[in-house]
């Protein structure tokens, strides 16, 4: 009896850890939009950290650009009213260098208006 | 309408506007500690801190923001330069602003003929010294113009060069003297033996500092190792395409002194037919890549573009990914003119995005060029 409660107190305290989010990623490619799609990338970032985030669009404007933390990237997926650190509403192009403020996983989103369209991207963390 | 947004928020600092200049003397004198500058001429000022919350909020203050960089900037006025990826990618729009190239830098192209009367070419040739035809045995390097199979020597020499801000067409990776050393066919065979003399040749020229190889083979040629051996004694920088079988990097990029150059995808990885293994140096885009053909041909929805381009094309290769690279070479050579092999190798590889595992693995070498971090590591090199 005393084995199995060790043992449960084991697979108890190993589902508090929580896993580590991946690190942010880098991106640096073309892509075609379809209309009212995104792209996003996203991953841990540490206060400190700075963003180097890039997009050029080769014809209209993308509907919005946004940089939001995890829980308002989901709240956002989830249609729910969402926080962003930053947000810029039809633009076609930016060039933007955004200090962390504090240690958490991040996401940069970029939501498509009416048109396909191809967009150039280069994101990466300095 | 068209909208662009250019930002750099500069860490920690702010930029507060107050209703009135007794608002904002008031702000200064509780605040004095905190300010950085005043705004000359507007009733604002910039503070720096790093915990924005010990300001307090009155309906004296206008708004708060973040301060940021504004910057000068460099796009080219070609026409076609909105599709070109590759230098949006690779930071090479951002390094314009410091070089862009140098006519006293010359790019040798061993490949087939150039075009050289096209007219996003010609001003980078030097009429009475074009470079040598090995297949015609003539002074005269110019492809079987009206022949589709021999476009490739002309869309390399546009990459490396393509005349920048000239209203027409593409830009090139910078502005150098290009030499055309036609050693393949207009079917794309190259015989080892040509090779090596175009190799020699482009050693021989003293304006040649780079030697551009966008073609190779599965074996290596005793014969192509003895020209480029001889080439590194003349302090010349060879580049050559890995191959793109997406097996073992092929000859001669697979040899030590050449930097061996991969295929980067428009999906942000390596492109599957890319070559890869321990002798892979580094990656560039290769993979939907826009630039010259013979003048006299069209190519019809190329890339997709819903345009008929004449004397443009788009090509897939690490053909088409070497051309970069050593365009990117000239540029450091514009700045350190007098860098040898090894440096530049250096510079290329130190700079360049880690865009798989950590440090160097075989799939993507150094990683994917980044030309802006390339010129200001040149600009810093000892």
């Amino acid at each position: 009896m005393k084995v199995v409660l060790i043992l449960l107190f084991l697979v108890l305290s190993c589902q508090r850890i929580k896993e580590p989010s991946k690190e942010f990623g880098k991106f640096f490619g073309a892509i075609t939009l379809n209309p009212d799609s995104s792209f996003y990338i996203g991953g841990f970032l540490n206060e400190s950290d700075t963003i180097d985030i890039g997009f050029k669009s080769l014809s209209s404007n993308i509907s919005k650009f946004f940089i939001v933390d995890e829980e308002n990237f989901n709240k956002w997926q989830n249609k729910e009213q969402a926080n962003f650190l930053i947000s810029y509403d039809n633009i076609n192009e930016i060039d933007l260098k955004y200090p962390i403020s504090q240690s958490k996983s991040y996401y940069v989103v970029i939501v498509n208006g009416l048109q396909k369209q191809k967009l150039f991207i280069r994101i990466r963390k300095l | 309408m068209i909208f662009s947004i250019f930002l750099q928020i500069i860490p920690d600092e702010y930029i507060i506007n107050f209703r009135n200049k007794t608002s904002k003397e008031n702000f200064v004198r509780s605040y004095r500690h905190l300010i950085k500058k005043e705004v000359y001429g507007l009733n604002a000022v910039v503070i720096k801190t790093k915990n924005l919350s010990q300001i307090s909020i009155t309906s004296d203050i206008l708004y708060i923001q973040n301060a940021v960089n504004y910057r000068i900037f460099f796009n080219p006025n070609d026409s076609l330069y909105k599709y070109q990826w590759n230098s949006y990618i690779t930071y090479l729009d951002k390094a314009w602003n410091i070089t862009k190239g140098s006519i006293d830098i010359g790019i040798a192209i061993v490949d087939q003929g150039v075009d050289y009367e096209h007219p996003d070419l010609a001003s980078q040739f030097d009429l009475n010294n074009k470079g040598y035809d090995f297949i015609d045995d003539d002074d005269d390097p110019l492809p079987n113009k009206s022949l589709t199979t021999e476009i490739h020597g002309t869309h390399v020499a546009g990459i490396i060069s393509a005349t920048m801000d000239n209203i027409i067409g593409i830009a090139g990776v910078g502005n150098f003297r290009l030499y055309s050393y036609r050693v393949c066919d207009s079917f794309g065979n190259c015989p080892d033996y040509n090779v090596a003399s175009g190799i020699m040749m482009a050693s021989k020229n003293p304006n040649v500092r780079v030697i551009n190889l966008s073609l190779g083979g599965s074996i290596g040629s005793n014969i192509i190792k003895e020209a480029i051996d001889s080439a590194i004694k003349y302090n010349k920088i060879l580049v050559a395409a890995a191959g793109n079988d997406g097996g073992f990097v092929n000859f001669p990029a697979a040899y030590d002194s050449v930097i061996a150059v991969g295929a980067w995808d428009t999906t942000s990885q390596r492109a599957n037919f890319s070559s890869w293994g321990k002798e892979l140096d580094i990656m560039a885009p290769g993979v939907w890549i826009l630039s010259t053909i013979n003048s006299n041909l069209q190519a019809t929805n190329s890339c997709k573009m819903n345009e008929v381009l004449y004397g443009y094309a788009c090509l897939t290769g690490t053909s088409m990914a070497a051309p970069f690279v050593s365009g990117v070479v000239g540029l450091i050579l514009s700045i350190k003119p007098n860098l040898n092999f090894n440096q530049v190798r250096d510079i290329l590889c130190s700079s360049s995005e880690d865009v798989s595992d950590i440090g160097f693995d075989e799939k993507t070498g150094c990683g994917l060029i980044n030309v802006y971090k390339a010129i200001i590591k040149a600009q810093q090199y000892q």
